[in-house]
C-alpha cells in the first residue's frame, strides 16, 4: 500500500512535467524582427504587438476611469495591444508597495511628479529618452513640460516620463444661470472678488463652497489655494525656491499667501457650512450646493476636472461657467497653476515602448478631451476637439497665461507634498493647531 | 426557600424585565448604525447628501402648501408683513413658526423674493428608494 | 590477490555508508539532491511557454508531490539509521519545515526591520539612533503614544466591561441567542466597512441656513435642542468617538469568550452562595469574577494587543488628522506616503517591543488554561 502511494506520486509528477514540456506554447515572446523599421508606435499600428498585454495603474476611478478607457480604446482596437488599467483611490500607497516589491505595472500614471521623483531617485523608472525621438517630443510639447519630466536618478538626469492629460487649476466656478439672474458681475481683480463675496454674503448666502476632505489625501485643495495666492503675491523665483525647499514655509512670503486664503476661508459667513465644515466636506461634494435651487453657495475654486463631480444633466456655459481666479498684485501678471498626469514606465518591452510613444501624441487624449474633463498638453491636438466651452476656455487660459507653474505640492517630496503640507493645513483649518505650529511642522518634515 | 415564594417570583419577573430591557437597549444601539447603512444603500447620491437616512420612514415633516412672491417695492431689511407674520429678511430666512402651526420661510437669497408656507403633515415611506447602487456595484459600472 | 583488497575496499565503503558519519552525510545529501531536482523542475516550469492553465496544474502536482517526496525520502533515510540517530533526527524532519518557514517569514524580516531602523529614509546610510529619537520625541509621535494609551485603556476597558455585562445578563434570559447574535454581528464587518457605517453617525454638514444634518449623532443632538458638532474634529474627545467604533466591533468577541467561561462555572457553587444569602452583586463580584479570572485576563490582553496595533479605524475615519493619530497609522504614513523606511522601521520596532510583554503574559495565561 505504502509503496504504491509513492509510485503513483512519482509517476504523476513525471507525467505532469512531461505534459508541461510537450504542451504547445500559446504565445511566443514577441521578438523584435531585426529588419523592421519605424518607431515602436508605427510597428504597433502595423500589428506587430497584436495580442500583447500592457498593464497600467493610476488614480483614475469611477467616471475618470471610464473616460480613460474610452480614450485608449481606438488604440487598442487598431494595434491589438490590450491595455489593462487598474485604478485605485489609495493609489499613492499601493503603488509604492508594488514598485518597491519588485512587481510594478508596466506603466504608472502619476498625478504627482514628486512621487515619481522618489522612484526615479531609487533607479526604478526607465529613461524614456533612450527610445523616444527627442526631436518629435520637442515639436509636440511646450519646453516647460519636457523640463518638468527631467528627474534625478542614480545615473544622472533622466526623462522619467511623458505628460498625458493636464488640468488648469486657477478657475472659479459659478452657477451661471442663477448668477446672471441675481445680477452678480464677474470679478477681474482680488478686490472685486472680495467685494462680490461681501455682496453675496449681504444677500444672505455663503459666497464660497469649500471642501478639503479626500480620505487619506485630505487637505490637498487647500494647498492648491495657497499655491495660487503664492503665485499672485510673490515672484516666480520665490515660488520655485519654495517648491525646492529653499524658501521656508515659515517665511513672510508663505505666511502672506496663507493669510490671503484665510481672508476668504475664515471670514464669518464666507464659506458654506462654516470653517469647521471645510475639513469634513468631501472635495467632490463641495460644489454640489451651487446647483441647489436656489443656490446655497456661489463660487468654487477648483481645477477643470471638477466638472466630473457636478450633478448629472448640467450644461457647461448654461448652468455653470467659470472665470479666471483674479490676480492679487498686478506686478505678478496673470499666472496659471496647472497639474497633470505623467506616465512613467517600469518594464521595458517593445509593446510598452509603443504605448508610451502613443501617449506623447495628442490622439491619446483626444477621446477624453472630447468626453470633457481633460486638457491636452500636446501641440498636435486641436482646439476643435473640446466638446464644450469650458474645456476650450481652460485651454485658452493656459495659453494666455503670463506664467505657468505646476502644482507645487505635487513637486515637493512626498513627505511634504503628499504628507505634512496636507496634514498640517488640515489641522490648521480645523483649528487643532495654530499657524506657527503648522508651518514649523512642515519645515521640520522636509527630508534632509 | 421558605415562606415568601410569591414575592420571590415577583422579584424574579421584575429582574427579568430589567435584564431584558437593558439588553434590548444595548442591542438597539448596536443595530442602528448598520441599519443606517443598509437603508442608505437604497438611496440615490443626492438624497444621501441632502437628508438623513431616517427620513425614509414615515414621519411628521414640513410640507410646502403655499408660495408667495414678495413685491420688489418692499424693503425686506425692515420688518414687513407676509402670510400673517411681520418680520424682516434675516428672521424669515431662519423660518418662523406661527402659533397655528405654520412655518414661514424665505427661500434663497435676498434677490429671490420667494417665501414659502409649510405645514406639519405626515410624510409616508420615501418613494425614492432605488436598487441602482446594487446594480451599479454588481455590474462594475460607475 | 588483487581481488581481495578491492572487495574489502568496497566493503569498507559500504560499511562506512551504512554506519555513523556516512549515514549522516547520506541523510543530508539525498534530501538535498531531491530538493535540487524539485527546484530545477520549478525553474523549468517558470521558463516554459506552456498554457497558463497547464502550468498551474503541473505546479500544484509538482509542489505538493515534491514536498511529500522530500519528506518521504528524508524520513526513509533517517529510519535506516541506528535507533539513537532516528530518535535524534526524526523530530527535525517533522518540525524542520515549520522552523524554516518561521525563520524565513518571521525572524529574517524582523532582523531586516531592525537594521533598517538604524538607516536613513532610503535605506542607504546608517544614521545611528536618529530614527528612535524621532520616534520618542516628535510631537506627532507623542500624540500617537497618548492616543494609543487611550485606545488601550478605554477601548479595552469598555469592550471587556460591556462584553462581561452582556454575557452575564444574557445568561439569564430565554432570548440569549438573539441578543448574542446581534452583539456579535459587527465582528463579521471589516474595519473599513465599519468606517463607512460610522461616517453616517458622525457626519457633519456645517452650520448655516437650510443645512440638514445627515449624521445620526448630530440629528439626535439637534432633536434634543443642541447644536450640531463636527465630532471628529474635536480633539481630544474625537478619540473617544473613534474608540466607540472599536468597542462596537470588539465587544462581541469578549462576550462570546466570557459567556462560555460563565457557563463553565458549576451551578452548585452559585446556588450555594445564594443559599448562604449572597445577593446578585456579591455572587457576581465574589464568585463569578474570581472563577473566570484567567479567561478575563486572556480576553483583556488579546484586546490590549489589538488596540496597540490599531490602524484601520483611524485611517478610514480621520486619516490620523485632528489629533487622532496612532502609532500604526504613523508607521504607515512614514513607510508608504513619506517613503521614509528608517523611521517606519523604528516605529515598527517600538510597537513590537511594546506588544511583547503583553504577548508573553497572554501566552502564559493560555498555557495556564492548557490552550497550548
Amino acid at each position: 500500500m505504502k509503496n504504491r502511494f509513492w509510485q503513483v506520486l512519482a509517476i504523476l509528477m513525471v507525467a505532469a512535467l512531461v505534459l508541461a514540456a510537450c504542451a504547445q506554447p500559446t504565445a511566443a515572446p514577441t521578438q523584435p524582427p531585426a529588419a523592421s523599421g519605424g518607431s515602436y508606435l508605427d510597428r504597433a499600428f502595423a500589428g506587430e504587438f497584436k495580442g500583447t498585454v500592457v498593464t497600467m495603474a493610476g488614480p483614475f476611478t469611477d467616471n475618470d476611469a471610464v473616460k480613460f478607457e474610452q480614450s485608449i480604446k481606438n488604440f487598442e482596437d487598431q494595434t491589438g495591444i490590450d491595455i489593462q488599467y487598474e485604478g485605485s483611490k489609495e493609489f499613492e500607497a499601493s503603488i509604492s508597495i508594488r514598485i518597491d516589491g519588485g512587481n510594478p505595472p508596466d506603466i504608472v500614471d502619476f498625478p504627482q511628479p514628486g512621487l515619481l521623483a522618489t522612484f526615479a531617485a531609487k533607479g526604478k523608472a526607465i529613461d524614456v529618452s533612450t527610445f523616444l525621438d527627442m526631436e518629435k517630443l520637442k515639436k509636440n510639447y511646450n519646453q516647460s513640460w519636457l523640463d518638468m519630466a527631467m528627474m534625478d536618478s542614480p545615473n544622472g538626469k533622466i526623462m522619467a516620463g511623458v505628460w498625458g492629460r493636464v488640468n488648469g487649476k486657477s478657475l472659479v466656478w459659478y452657477p451661471k444661470k442663477a448668477f446672471d439672474e441675481a445680477g452678480y458681475k464677474i470679478p477681474t481683480t482680488w478686490d472685486e472678488l472680495l467685494a462680490l463675496s461681501e455682496e453675496i454674503k449681504n444677500d444672505g448666502d455663503a459666497p464660497w463652497c469649500v471642501g478639503i476632505e479626500s480620505g487619506a489625501a485630505t487637505g490637498w485643495p487647500m494647498t492648491d489655494w495657497i499655491e495660487e495666492t503664492m503665485l499672485r503675491t510673490t515672484s516666480l523665483e520665490n515660488y520655485d525656491k519654495w517648491v525646492k525647499g529653499e524658501l521656508k514655509f515659515d517665511s513672510p512670503e508663505v505666511r502672506r499667501a496663507i493669510e490671503k486664503v484665510t481672508e476668504i476661508w475664515f471670514t464669518d459667513g464666507y464659506v458654506y457650512g462654516g470653517r469647521q465644515a471645510i475639513a469634513t466636506t468631501f472635495f467632490g461634494d463641495a460644489p454640489k450646493p451651487m446647483f441647489d435651487n436656489p443656490p446655497k453657495c456661489w463660487l468654487h475654486k477648483q481645477g477643470n476636472f471638477i466638472t466630473t463631480f457636478f450633478p448629472e444633466g448640467l450644461t457647461a456655459g448654461v448652468d455653470y461657467d467659470f472665470f479666471y481666479f483674479p490676480p492679487i498684485d498686478p506686478a505678478y501678471g496673470k499666472p496659471v497653476l496647472v497639474a497633470g498626469d505623467i506616465y512613467a514606465m517600469f518594464n521595458d518591452r517593445p509593446e510598452v515602448r509603443a504605448v508610451m510613444e502613443y501617449f506623447t501624441t495628442g490622439a491619446s487624449v483626444e477621446g477624453w478631451v472630447r468626453a470633457g474633463g481633460a486638457i491636452s498638453p500636446h501641440l498636435d491636438s486641436s482646439l476643435d476637439w473640446y466638446s464644450n466651452e469650458v474645456d476650450r476656455g481652460v485651454a485658452e487660459i493656459i495659453l494666455n497665461a503670463t506664467s505657468v507653474r505646476f502644482d507645487g505640492s505635487d513637486l515637493m517630496p512626498g513627505a511634504v507634498g503628499a504628507g505634512s503640507f496636507w496634514k498640517s493645513m488640515t489641522s490648521y483649518v480645523s483649528g487643532a493647531i495654530d499657524l506657527d505650529t503648522a508651518l514649523r511642522d512642515i519645515d521640520a518634515s522636509w527630508p534632509k | 426557600m421558605s415562606g415568601t415564594k410569591t414575592s420571590q417570583k415577583g422579584q424574579k419577573r421584575l429582574g427579568s424585565v430589567f435584564v431584558n430591557g437593558v439588553l434590548v437597549l444595548i442591542c438597539l444601539v448596536w443595530l442602528i448604525p448598520t441599519i443606517g447603512v443598509f437603508i442608505t444603500s437604497f438611496r440615490n447620491s443626492e438624497d444621501i447628501y441632502s437628508s438623513g437616512w431616517w427620513t425614509v420612514f414615515p414621519h411628521r415633516g414640513w410640507v410646502k402648501v403655499e408660495e408667495i412672491r414678495v413685491p420688489e417695492s418692499i424693503d425686506v431689511d425692515q420688518p414687513f408683513e407676509v402670510a400673517g407674520v411681520t418680520a424682516d429678511f434675516s428672521t424669515l430666512r431662519q423660518g418662523i413658526v406661527t402659533p397655528d402651526g405654520r412655518k414661514i420661510t424665505w427661500i434663497g437669497n435676498k434677490r429671490s423674493r420667494l417665501v414659502i408656507v409649510e405645514e406639519k403633515r405626515w410624510v409616508g415611506f420615501s418613494a425614492r428608494l432605488t436598487l441602482d447602487n446594487y446594480r451599479d456595484t454588481l455590474s462594475g459600472e460607475s | 590477490m588483487q581481488n581481495q583488497p578491492r572487495l574489502s575496499a568496497g566493503d569498507q565503503i559500504l560499511n562506512w555508508l551504512t554506519t555513523g558519519v556516512g549515514r549522516l552525510l547520506a541523510s543530508i545529501f539525498v534530501p538535498l539532491v531531491t530538493f535540487l531536482v524539485l527546484w530545477r523542475g520549478f525553474i523549468f516550469l517558470r521558463d516554459s511557454n506552456a498554457p497558463q492553465f497547464i502550468i498551474v496544474v503541473v505546479a500544484i502536482v509538482w509542489g505538493v508531490g515534491g514536498v511529500a517526496l522530500l519528506y518521504g525520502v528524508s524520513n526513509w533515510l533517517v529510519e535506516k539509521l541506528s535507533g539513537e540517530w532516528v530518535r535524534r533526527l526524526q523530530p527535525f524532519i517533522f518540525i524542520g519545515p515549520a522552523i524554516a518557514i518561521l525563520f524565513w517569514y518571521l525572524f529574517l524580516p524582523t532582523i531586516r526591520t531592525l537594521i533598517l531602523s538604524f538607516q536613513d529614509g532610503l535605506g542607504r546610510n546608517f544614521v545611528g539612533i536618529e530614527n528612535y529619537i524621532f520616534a520618542f520625541t516628535d510631537r506627532v509621535m507623542l500624540e500617537a503614544f497618548r492616543n494609543n494609551l487611550l485606545w488601550m485603556v478605554l477601548g479595552t476597558g469598555f469592550s471587556v466591561g460591556l462584553g462581561l455585562l452582556i454575557a452575564v445578563l444574557a445568561d439569564r434570559t430565554p432570548f440569549e441567542k438573539v441578543y448574542k447574535a446581534i452583539i456579535f454581528m459587527p465582528m463579521a464587518i471589516s474595519f473599513v466597512g465599519a468606517g463607512v457605517i460610522w461616517k453616517f453617525v458622525y457626519a457633519y454638514r456645517g452650520e448655516g441656513v437650510g443645512i440638514q444634518e445627515i449624521g445620526l449623532l448630530n440629528a439626535i443632538v439637534i432633536g434634543l435642542g443642541g447644536k450640531a458638532q463636527p465630532w471628529l474634529l474635536l480633539p481630544p474627545i474625537n478619540n473617544l468617538f473613534l474608540i466607540v467604533i472599536m468597542v462596537w466591533l470588539q465587544t462581541g468577541y469578549a462576550m462570546v469568550i466570557l459567556s462560555s467561561a460563565i457557563k463553565g462555572i458549576p451551578s452548585e457553587l452559585l446556588e450555594a452562595a445564594r443559599v448562604d444569602g449572597a445577593n446578585e452583586f456579591q455572587v457576581f463580584f465574589q464568585i463569578m469574577v474570581p472563577t473566570i479570572q484567567s479567561t478575563l485576563l486572556t480576553v483583556t490582553t488579546t484586546i490590549v494587543i489589538f488596540s496597540l496595533k490599531l490602524f484601520d479605524i483611524v485611517r478610514v475615519m480621520t486619516g490620523g488628522n485632528y489629533g487622532t493619530n496612532v502609532i500604526a497609522n504613523e508607521f504607515y504614513l512614514q513607510q508608504f506616503t513619506y517613503n521614509h523606511s528608517g523611521r517606519a522601521s523604528a516605529i515598527a520596532i517600538v510597537l513590537l517591543i511594546a506588544v511583547i510583554p503583553v504577548m508573553i503574559y497572554n501566552l502564559r495565561q493560555f498555557r495556564k488554561r492548557r490552550a497550548f
